[in-house]
């Protein structure tokens, strides 16, 4: 029996070779591709191959240790043999010892050494069949039909028929103007709102290098006295919820521990471990847990007072509050953008804490020294910038007087620029800074935007939480004259961080809550509370 | 131990070395022959025993989330279920939505507690409420500057601007109705706000057609080929967005009694077409049903949750305005199940084992201007198998059309006021939950452990807390799941141009489905050899405690 097969071998290493195959009844004689099929060399080759050809099945070899055993057992017959075109010469070892593989039997085929691609990409190789048709169809032979010299004999003038037919066209180059997706606009000097001032900005993820002593020189700020004024400590205790701790117990427990919020939460690094992946923690996020931690308290707090006369009707409850407030100081610009995360808006305005006498003594109070630091550093020096006056609440509304700021403290969005962990200090300045532009916006929206030497002062209290350390604090702004450090300053009081818990979280399965401090809710208590007491 | 089912070695069996004493001939024989019942034992027959018997150990189980964690035991890799959310809803798909839910959808102007003592009370108070709303909606419309209008500065779509101002005008009212409204309904001074909070539920409908490739396989099958076309069971998971929900300790009263939605006049349109029909994808993922917290929180009973209406900008005008009224009442209905479901769950019960009391909730749709209020009470959540056409209860929805609360702000006055909408408000807030007397609230939970924090085992108590946390925040498996690939399906399934290659993906491979695989069907957690008891020092992997 003959067979003349176009025969292939496939190996999963993309081992390929093409030979035509002409098979007798115990031989098959392959031609390799380079001799065009003149010189042949019959080899014999063993029961396997011929079986396989026969079957007109081609013959698959699925390792390259199958194959290398398969040659091995044809060598018998195939040393000293010499196949043209080949650089090898076969013998008994030479198949499988290639020095480049150990598959390697003939020289001309395609092993891919180096790459290793992915098993999913050599599944459906195409590489070969393109490379076929490409060797196939380069080569066009016009076939010659003698048409041409016919037609030149009888004196028919031939003329390429694409001179005729094909239309003739100019392209115009279109110029592409607009993009599909606008592009971002370079921040540079070609930006519409690029300065060539420099702008120094403060926003919720900056810190102050030296924390509450830079913000007490950036915004001409003095403490009279340490802990809060006498009114509103006179008002801690002075209201009282039923179930008080109970409910104030079950808000913690709701926004710590029981919220379904499962998020993934930052990546844990180890200092000491910098490779180490930890497994990627779910659960609540520092913001949504301030959020629901705040809005909770605060409606605790509204329950508390409505006893009384309406806290509610008479107030207005502002969520992420945006205030931007621009300033000079000593010849800098300053610009502070910043988020209330809670704001109250009372229709009327806080008293003042310290009167007229008390805002002249703050002449006398000397403002911290920072030398050889200036009170701009680690402040954000820009080009580009929109000098805005922004404040939530527009101008005519029935509750524009500022009550009480509520600022979290997200530890996941709040830095350093130098990547040092935040200390106590710059939370504290924090605070300042943020309250602040709270009662400097307000305070340029209702005395004019270039009012220095405010009229009446303006009162705020405020509070930042992480969610566990409460720091409350009142400011009052007396000026926003922020030149030199003499003349009249705004006072700052304040009491250090108190926490509302020692721990809340699952421990060992269980949603513990301890060493609760129940201080904390009076005193936001008082601070909302603030301002009925007249109406009592 | 194989990772797979079918890698495992096959087992030799022992003889038993239990000694069994003989019993006596007066012990083993009877009077009367005492034959076991005799069992039906055709395929459908055994298969609705074993589903029986799942659900009965489903039922016994003590704990809420071992309840929760055993419904997606049988699936490693989740169930396939058609996904249902709460901002995208297709085309003509009320009728969907009632039979998935089983629920029969009326209008709430007659309804009883509605119409009368809450009517009276809303009455009373709507004057005293009315001009602090007026402000409130004043304040809101024309003197707030929002984050978005600095921040970013590309334009914020008008559905997103619509979310963000009915977000700021609930807050503003709910503060205000609680801070008005608390001295005269106590119970509001106990009920727990939440923004944003994650609501999801997960549940089983039988009585679908089977899907086109589905049938096909099973006409493949002798033994069912002539059921190719029977009804099937299709899983739901609803993934809800609502803007704020107020809880409390006890459940609001039943509107009507159980019974009443066994009469023929409540209906229910039955839809059983494959859902992608109208527009509804599917995916594989572990069913989770969350009320919006974990279990052991005290105030488990929804009183009122507010939903976003943004959606509803994207939808096309020539749906017309039928279809946008039903959209609401879909969405309503969506809403008020994917919370009562879950709330259920908590008290113990499931899709497969019954309420034996009823669940109330009241659902408001809005974005400051337009309102739409629905009561809904949950009678029962069984609705697999047959029990679609058999099971006599209902679940009762009531609400109305989309009502404006004013028609416009000018000149620091709202004109127009609709007084109605408020009255409506008045009542949801003032309608009080009160204690179910002499009906047990947790049947099917255990008497000392309801949680798994009440588990006594310090070990198992753990491994049960982690793994359900694992397990409920839907992070991918650790092994990716199994697919199969385009070149595959092009060259290997459709077009068979690889005849030669080794067969052993699962595709081509017999009784081989990755997606079958079970929950438990993996390698405990090794324990290193340091770390090992020292009393049990052979034991290298770590126990597990699944139900």
């Amino acid at each position: 029996m003959e067979a003349s097969l176009y025969h292939k071998i496939c190996t999963r290493k993309s081992f390929r070779v093409q030979l035509d195959t002409h098979i007798s009844q115990n031989s098959v004689s392959f031609t390799t591709p380079a001799e065009n099929g003149l010189n042949k060399t019959t080899i014999i080759i063993f029961d396997y191959f011929v079986e396989a050809v026969r079957e007109r099945r081609s013959v698959e070899l699925s390792s390259s240790r199958r194959l290398a055993s398969t040659i091995k057992s044809a060598t018998g017959t195939l040393r000293g043999t010499k196949l043209p075109g080949l650089k090898h010469e076969i013998n008994e070892n030479s198949g499988f010892d290639c020095s480049k593989c150990k598959i390697c039997l003939f020289a001309d085929c395609k092993i891919f050494h180096k790459m290793r691609l992915t098993t999913v990409l050599c599944k459906q190789h195409i590489g070969r069949m393109f490379k076929r048709h490409w060797r196939l169809q380069r080569k066009r032979v016009p076939i010659v039909t003698g048409a041409e010299s016919a037609m030149e004999a009888r004196g028919i003038p031939v003329c390429d028929a694409t001179d005729i037919i094909e239309e003739k066209r100019e392209f115009v180059p279109v110029e592409v103007v607009e993009h599909l997706v606008p592009r971002p606009v370079p921040r540079d000097h070609t930006h519409p709102f690029y300065h060539k001032r420099i702008c120094h900005m403060y926003r919720d993820h900056n810190v102050l290098l030296k924390g509450l002593d830079q913000g007490k020189a950036l915004t001409k700020t003095v403490e009279v006295k340490t802990g809060l004024p006498m009114e509103i400590e006179n008002l801690v205790g002075a209201q009282h919820l039923p179930d008080q701790d109970m409910l104030v117990q079950r808000c913690i427990m709701k926004s710590h521990v029981f919220d379904a919020m499962q998020v993934k939460l930052p990546k844990i690094r180890d200092p000491q471990r910098p490779a180490w992946n930890f497994p990627r923690v779910y659960g609540i996020t520092d913001k949504r847990r301030n959020v629901l931690l705040s809005s909770k308290l605060i409606q605790l707090c509204e329950f508390a007072c409505a006893n009384g006369t309406n806290a509610v009707s008479s107030r207005a409850l502002v969520q992420d509050g945006t205030v931007f407030v621009p300033l000079e100081k000593d010849g800098d610009l300053i610009q502070l953008e910043l988020t209330a995360d809670f704001l109250l808006n009372s229709a009327t305005p806080l008293p003042a804490f310290a009167d007229t006498d008390q805002v002249q003594k703050t002449r006398d109070i000397p403002l911290p020294d920072l030398y050889p630091i200036k009170h701009t550093i680690t402040l954000e020096k820009e080009n580009v910038y929109e000098i805005k006056h922004v404040f939530p609440v527009l101008q005519g509304s029935r509750f524009p007087h500022i009550h009480t700021a509520v600022f979290h403290y997200n530890e996941t969005e709040v830095k350093n620029i130098y990547e040092t962990p935040v200390t106590e200090e710059q939370v504290l300045g924090r605070t300042l800074l943020k309250a602040f532009a709270v009662a400097a916006a307000h305070a340029q929206q209702r005395f004019g935007v270039d009012v220095k030497d405010l009229p009446e002062p303006v009162t705020l209290q405020c509070v930042q939480t992480d969610g566990r350390l409460f720091h409350f604090a009142v400011l009052q702004l007396n000026t926003l004259d922020l030149d030199g450090v003499e003349g009249k300053k705004n006072i700052f009081w304040m009491l250090p961080r108190i926490p509302l818990f020692s721990s809340c979280m699952y421990m060992k399965g269980k949603p513990v809550l301890e060493g609760y401090n129940r201080e904390v809710f009076s005193r936001l208590l008082a601070f909302c509370s603030n301002g009925l007491q007249s109406h009592l | 131990m194989g990772r797979f089912r079918w890698q495992r070695m096959s087992i030799a069996l022992r003889k038993s070395t239990i000694r069994i004493r003989p019993l006596k001939y007066e012990q083993e024989y009877t009077e009367t022959p005492q034959y076991p019942p005799i069992l039906d034992t055709s395929y459908e027959a055994r298969k609705r025993r074993m589903d029986e018997q799942w659900h009965e150990k489903l039922k016994a189980l003590k704990t809420v989330e071992e309840k929760l964690f055993e419904i997606n035991m049988p699936r490693y890799y989740g169930w396939k279920c058609i996904m249902l959310s709460e901002d995208s809803i297709p085309y003509n798909s009320l009728s969907f939505a009632q039979h998935v839910t089983r629920t029969h959808l009326g209008e709430i102007k007659n309804l009883s507690p509605y119409s009368t003592d809450l009517e009276e009370e809303s009455n009373r108070l709507l004057e005293h409420v009315k001009p602090w709303i007026e402000e409130a909606l004043i304040f809101e419309f024309k003197y707030r500057s929002r984050k978005h209008e600095y921040l970013n500065n590309e334009e914020v779509l008008v559905d997103k601007l619509d979310n963000i101002i009915g977000s700021s005008i609930v807050q503003q009212v709910n503060r205000i109705l609680l801070g008005n409204l608390s001295t005269k309904a106590p119970h509001l001074l106990k009920c727990q706000v939440d923004t944003d909070p994650r609501v999801e539920s997960f549940w089983c409908v039988g009585g679908m057609n089977p899907h086109t490739f589905l049938r096909r396989q099973r006409e493949k099958v002798p033994w069912l080929k002539d059921a190719a076309d029977e009804p099937i069971n299709r899983w739901f998971q609803y993934l809800g967005a609502p803007m704020m929900h107020l809880r409390h300790e006890l459940p609001l009263p039943a509107v009507l009694q159980m019974r009443e939605s066994e009469s023929p006049a409540v209906d229910v349109p039955f839809f059983r077409y494959d859902p992608k029909v109208i527009g509804f994808h599917d995916a594989r993922q572990l069913g989770t049903n969350i009320p919006g917290f974990w279990p052991g929180d005290a105030c488990e009973f929804g009183l009122l949750s507010y939903h976003h209406r943004g959606h509803m900008h994207r939808r096309l005008l020539q749906y017309g305005e039928e279809d946008r009224a039903e959209a609401l009442h879909a969405q309503a209905i969506f809403a008020s199940y994917g919370w009562l479901l879950p709330q259920a769950c908590y008290q113990g019960f499931s899709t497969f084992n019954d309420m034996t009391y009823p669940l109330v909730t009241q659902t408001v749709i809005t974005n400051g201007k337009l309102w739409s209020f629905y009561v809904y009470q949950l009678n029962t959540t069984l609705l697999h198998a047959d029990h679609t056409s058999k099971n006599p209860r209902h679940n009762l929805c009531w609400g109305t059309p989309e009502l404006k609360l004013f028609e416009a702000i000018e000149d620091g006055k709202v004109i127009g006021f609709n007084d109605d909408v408020l009255k409506y408000l008045l009542k949801f807030y003032l309608n009080a939950p009160k204690v179910r007397e002499g009906v047990e609230m947790k049947p099917y939970l255990g008497d000392m452990e309801k949680h798994i924090a009440d588990i006594s085992e310090d070990k198992r108590r753990e491994w049960l807390e982690a793994e359900f946390k694992h397990m409920y925040s839907r992070r991918p498996r650790h092994i990716l799941p199994y697919e199969i690939y385009q070149w595959e399906r092009i060259y290997k399934i459709r077009h068979q141009t690889r005849p030669f290659e080794a067969r052993r993906r699962p595709f081509e491979l017999q009784n081989v489905r990755p997606h079958m695989r079970r929950y438990d069907e993996h390698v405990p957690r090794y324990i290193p050899k340091k770390f090992r008891d020292v009393n049990k020092y052979k034991q290298k992997f770590e126990d597990t405690y699944y139900p």
